[in-house]
This record gives structure tokens, sequence and C-alpha cells, in this order.
């Protein structure tokens, strides 16, 4: 091969080596994607359900919170409303458009917070409680199947489309009811931060619900016997419903009412 | 003079007399000024550590609206020429990269949230460091590496040694979760607010981690030959830059600049912040430390001229034949109350003189005591010690209290050995 030959070739496969790996990826791992946002987002109706948060810290013990949530997914909103531990009844979280402020009743103040933060110290983040959005926050990087427990699984490897999404870089793996059963969240240098295990949904209309939510952490936890343990936290559904919520639900005086 | 020679005579031939009461004076005078000397340390290794962690006595902080707003300084090519034509002389410019939210250091399964991440220029700040108190390991081979320098309260949390390596996690400026793989080179001793949960890097390691371009940075600190003229040399500043850069109208605060940043702009917009401007947390610490020790001064001041005046008052009672010899060969009654405030006068300045002595004894021992097992007491301390400052001013302003303190404890006994009748004196002794 000449010299002129190799730099050539050498050109090409540099300019396909920095195209996007999409490229190789599934044509329909796109419309997965979507397929998995559609059944667990609710754009034509309100959403509703208590929430137990189950926190196990290895040497620490449980922690356990209880929410109840109200979702508007049409208008990117979200109320929570937390009902336990005793010490915490009446806080709450309001969600409206691109602003989250954390309400407590003592000093009957608001907070603005972010979306980004975990959730009452436990291994959720505050964006788990809003409508999916895979399809629109990610592309799809490459695509492989894997058996997991008795679910065949397409495993789709995500990269962020913007550099405003709180995990640069996501694993899913869906079974094939497009129901995600695993995910996995990692840093922009790739370092895996949190594991989720979702192993049973509930029907909701036409719609999915998890039955139980299991959250990983990959950096906090304990080694026990050389073998490291992450913190874990178990999310709890109950009562979904779709009713209509009133309007005046999602506004700061009705959280200031329902909290005194 | 006549009368000073007097005075003075009367105090050496009665000095057991004044022994006690030169011996309290002397005291108290040490106290004050052990006192003043500490707090004057104190406020002086709070804002050392402050200078330490903000890296600066004064700052130019740039930030990108976008549509929220990065810190960013890209080229701080205007700045330095700012500076020349302000005809400020830095004694060290200090490029910092800061992540003051959301950095986490993990180690084994435990972490520590850390209310500051810090990227440092390590060959510029050097002599700083250079100042920070190590139980283990240094800051030495930072440079360019993947050390990081945590603090003894962080270590403990993590059960982290030097050498160990710790993941840290941060956000990018555009909010994306990032981590890095460091290893630890130093632990720092500071349980202070400012270094508890304070890490320091690389810079270019930092810049890197939270997304800005290489070369980029947030923070240009200056750190001047007087700290005390920070807020002139703002003003200067402040007046160089708004020629060449958009830049915010003077800031007195972080809040306000937290307020300003808020405001409908664009583009690239810099603040002008003194040291001061940061330290509205420990405000409040300080303020309460100048009150305690004003009105510990203050009484120590009553204590004294309550001693003179009532030594003064027993004197003059058993010195009254004298008084009446004075007034009965033609003293006036204005000399003989100018004799008894100047015997008071040289044993205050008698006893400022030895007091001096004991004082600055007194402020070079404490000095040299370690207060590592006082919790909270970090923020006060300098590589584990109080530190003093000695300040001639306040040696004066000290002495002079004292000296009208005696001034004023002796003068109702001065009018009273004045008003003694020569006859009805002379009489009473006989």
């Amino acid at each position: 091969m000449t010299e002129k030959k190799r730099m050539r070739y050498s050109a090409v496969l540099a300019i396909l080596l920095v195209l996007d790996t999409q490229l190789w990826a599934d044509p329909d791992a796109k419309d997965l994607l979507r397929k998995v946002d559609s059944l667990v987002s609710f754009p034509d109706s309100d959403f509703s359900a208590e929430y137990t948060f189950v926190t196990n810290r290895p040497d620490e013990g449980f922690d356990t919170t209880q929410a109840a949530i109200f979702r508007r997914d049409a208008e990117n909103k979200y109320l929570i409303l937390l009902l336990a531990p005793k010490v915490d009844r009446g806080k709450g979280y309001l969600k409206i458009g691109d602003n989250l402020w954390f309400y407590d009743p003592v000093p009957r103040k608001y907070v603005f917070t972010s979306s980004r933060d975990r959730f009452r110290n436990s291994n959720a983040r505050n964006s788990d409680f809003t409508r999916s959005t895979f399809a629109s926050d990610y592309s799809v990087q490459q695509t492989s199947k894997e058996r997991l427990g008795k679910y065949d699984c397409t495993v789709l490897s995500l990269k962020a489309n913007s550099s405003e999404v709180t995990f640069p870089f996501a694993k899913l793996w869906i079974s094939e009811d497009s129901l995600v059963r695993k995910g996995e969240d990692y840093s922009l240098s790739r370092q895996l931060l949190r594991t989720l295990l979702i192993p049973t949904y509930q029907g909701i209309g036409s719609r999915f619900v998890p039955q139980t939510i299991v959250i990983m952490d990959q950096l906090k936890g304990r080694v026990i016997d050389g073998k490291y343990i992450g913190d874990r936290t178990q999310i709890t559904i109950s009562k979904p419903s779709l009713a209509k919520l009133p309007d005046n639900l999602f506004t700061k005086a009705y959280l200031e009412k329902v909290s005194r | 003079m006549a009368l000073l020679r007097l005075a003075f005579q009367a105090l050496v031939t009665r000095w057991k007399r004044y022994l006690f009461l030169a011996l309290g004076l002397s005291l108290g005078f040490a106290l004050m000024l052990l006192l003043t000397g500490l707090a004057g340390g104190m406020r002086g290794n709070v804002t050392a550590a402050a200078a330490r962690h903000y890296g600066g006595d004064l700052f130019v902080l740039g930030h990108q609206k976008n549509p929220y707003y990065t810190p960013v300084i890209r080229d701080d090519a205007a700045i330095l020429a700012a500076l020349r034509a302000a005809g400020i002389e830095p004694s060290l410019v200090a490029r910092r990269t800061n992540f003051f939210e959301n950095g986490q250091v993990f180690f084994n399964g435990y972490s520590s949230r850390q209310k500051t991440v810090t990227g440092i220029d390590w060959e510029a700040e050097a002599a700083v460091f250079a100042g920070l108190e190590f139980a283990s390991g240094g800051f030495e081979g930072m440079r360019g590496s993947n050390g990081i320098l945590i603090s003894n309260v962080t270590a403990k949390q993590l059960g982290a040694r030097v050498g160990d390596d710790v993941v840290l996690e941060v956000d990018t400026v555009t909010g994306q979760r990032n981590t890095a793989s460091m290893i630890v080179k130093g632990v720092f001793k500071d349980a202070s607010i400012f270094g508890a949960y304070t890490s320091y890097v690389d810079i270019k390691l930092l810049t890197a981690l939270i997304g800005l371009a290489p070369g980029e940075y947030t923070t240009f600190g200056i750190y001047l030959r007087d700290p005390g003229a920070a807020r002139r040399e703002s003003s200067r500043l402040h007046e160089a830059l708004a020629g060449s850069l958009q830049i915010f109208p003077p800031l007195r605060s972080q809040q306000e600049l937290w307020v300003r940043l808020g405001e409908d702009w664009s583009g690239v917009k810099y603040a002008v912040l003194t040291l001061d401007g940061y330290l509205a947390e420990i405000r409040d610490l300080t303020s309460a430390l100048d009150a305690g020790l004003v009105l510990l001064l203050a009484m120590m001041l009553a204590v004294i001229a309550l001693g003179i005046g009532n030594t003064y008052r027993v004197m003059v009672h058993e010195r009254v034949r004298e008084f009446g010899t004075l007034r009965a060969i033609g003293m006036q009654r204005s000399r003989v109350s100018r004799l008894i405030l100047a015997e008071a006068l040289i044993l205050g300045v008698v006893c400022v003189a030895a007091g001096s002595l004991a004082g600055l004894s007194l402020l070079y021992a404490t000095g040299s005591v370690r207060f590592v097992q006082v919790p909270g007491f970090d923020i006060f301390l300098q590589k584990g010690r109080l530190g003093w400052h000695f300040s001639l001013g306040v040696f004066v302003v000290n002495a002079v209290a004292v000296l009208a303190a005696v001034l004023l404890g002796g003068w109702i006994p001065a009018r009273r050995a004045s008003a003694v009748e020569p006859a009805r004196a002379l009489r009473r002794d006989a």
C-alpha cells in the first residue's frame, strides 16, 4: 500500500471513528425508547400515588419515608407531600416547569432546590419523579441482547443529547414488553454512579407504574468482609390513580394549606 | 519639674505602701496587652485562613450568562492591564477554579460532602500553602497530578489516609455529574468553617472536571502587599476595569453579587469583590469577639480607676498632716492636687513599662501553646497556635487609657488633699 493510500484509509477511518456511534445502533432503538417513555408517562391525565422509600445503609440500619406524589406530566408539574416520618410530616416539594421548591412548614419557608439533588437523603433524585424522557434526553450508542433473570432484554447504551442532562451516560435493560427492568447511570468520566432495578410493574389504564424500584448507590455504601455493599433504597408505589387532580393542587398556597 | 521630683520622692520613700497597687496595675496592663495582642492575632489568623481559602485579598470574578450563569474567566489580559493602570502591585496573583457546591469525596463507601473543592496553581501559590499545617503528607507533587489534599475532618469521616485512592464527584458547569479518581497526597489540620470541608486539587484537573475549557478558570485572586487597603484598591481596580470589560457596579458582599447575577444581562460580566465581601458568615463572630474585648477592657479600666481611687483615699487620710504642712508653708491648693496626680501618673508610667514586659512575655508564651484539642477553635489558629499581633497604635491607646484611668481614680483623692485646712490638719495630728 502506498503512503498516499495509507493516508486516505487513515483519514476515512478517523472520520468513521468520530462519527456518532448511533450510525451502527439499531434503527428501532429510538422507537423503543419512545415506547418506554410513553408506557410510564401520563401526558393525557394526572397521576397520583403513595410512595414508600426504605433506605438501607449497611452498618446504620433503615430509614423510612412516606410521601404522596401528584403529577401533571402535560404541564411538567409535580407536588410531593411528605407523610412520614412524623418529624418530616407537612414538608413538601413543588415543581413547576424547571423550578423546584422545597417547603418547610416550621419556618414556613420555601427553598429553591435542584432536580439533581438526592430526595430526602435517599438514593433517589428529585428528577426521578418527573415523566420519563429517555427518548429526548439520550441517543442510543449501542444495542445488544441479554437475559436478565426471567426477562429477555434489549440493552441500550445511551449518551446524553445535551450537556444539561444529569447523567451523561446511561444503560437500560428493556424487557420485551418495553418496560425498563434495570438501569445504570454513569458520570461524564463513565464511572457507574447508581443501579436501578424494577422487577415488577402494575398496570393502570393503558400505562404502567413500577410496583417496586430498588436503587443501589455505587459510591456510597460499606465494604463488609471485603465485599462492597452499596446504600440501597427500595421504593414501593401503592394506590396509583389517574383521576383528575384539582388545578390549585400545584400551587404554593395549596402546599402551605395542607402542611398546617 | 520640682513638683515631679517631689512626687517621685514621695513614691520612693513610701514604695512599700505602693507595692501591691503597682503589682495590680502592672498585671492589669499586662492583661490588656495580652488580650488585645491575642485578639489581633486571632483576627489575623481568621483573615489569613480566609485569604488562603478564597485565594486572595481582592478578587475579580467572571460569569457567563447561558441562560443561568457559569463562573468563568477566559482571558485575564484586560484584568492584568487594569491592575497596572490602577497602580496596584500585588504580592501574588492566584488564578483558581473554585467549585462551591455538591462536591463529594468517596472512599470505601464512605462519603464526605465538601463545601468547596478548589483547583490551585501550585507553583504560583506555594508560599500560601506553606502556611497550611499537615497531619500527614503535603502539597509537594500536586502540580499536574491527580492528587487531592483533604482536611483531617474529611479524612476521619472517610477513614482515608495519604496514598489512598478516593473518588471526587462534582457537577459540571452545565449540571452533569462527573467523577475523577484521585490519590490523597496530604491531610491538613483544619477543623474551621473554612478548611474542614475544603479539598484542594490541581487547577487543570478541576477545570476539566467541571467542564471548562483548558486555560479557563473561575477566580482571579490578588494578594495585596497591604491587605488593609483592599477596599481602596478595590475601587481603583473597579474603575480601571470599567473601561475595558462589562462589569457589575461596586459590590460589598457575595450576596449582592448573587442578586446581580439574577438580573437581566448577557455575555460575560465581571465583578470585583474584597475578601471582606466573602466573610459575612464570620463577621458576626469577629464582631462578637471585638464587643467582648471592648467590654472586658472597659471593666479592667474601671477596676484600675477604683483601685487607684481607694488607695489614694486611704493615703490622703494617712498623709493629712503632710498636706497640712505643705499648705502651711505656702503650697497652693491646686499644687497639692497636682502633686497627688503626679504621684499617680508616675506610678502609672512605671506600671505600664513593667506591664509591657510582662504582657509581651505572656503573649509570647501563650502564642506558642498549641490549642489543637479545643473544638471549634481552629478558625482562630495558625498551625494549631493562637499567634499574636503587636500593634504600636493599640499599645499607645491601651497605655493612654490606663494612664487616664489612673488620673481619673486619683482625681477625687487629689481634690480632698487640696481641701485640707493647714491649721486643722496640724491640730488633729498634734
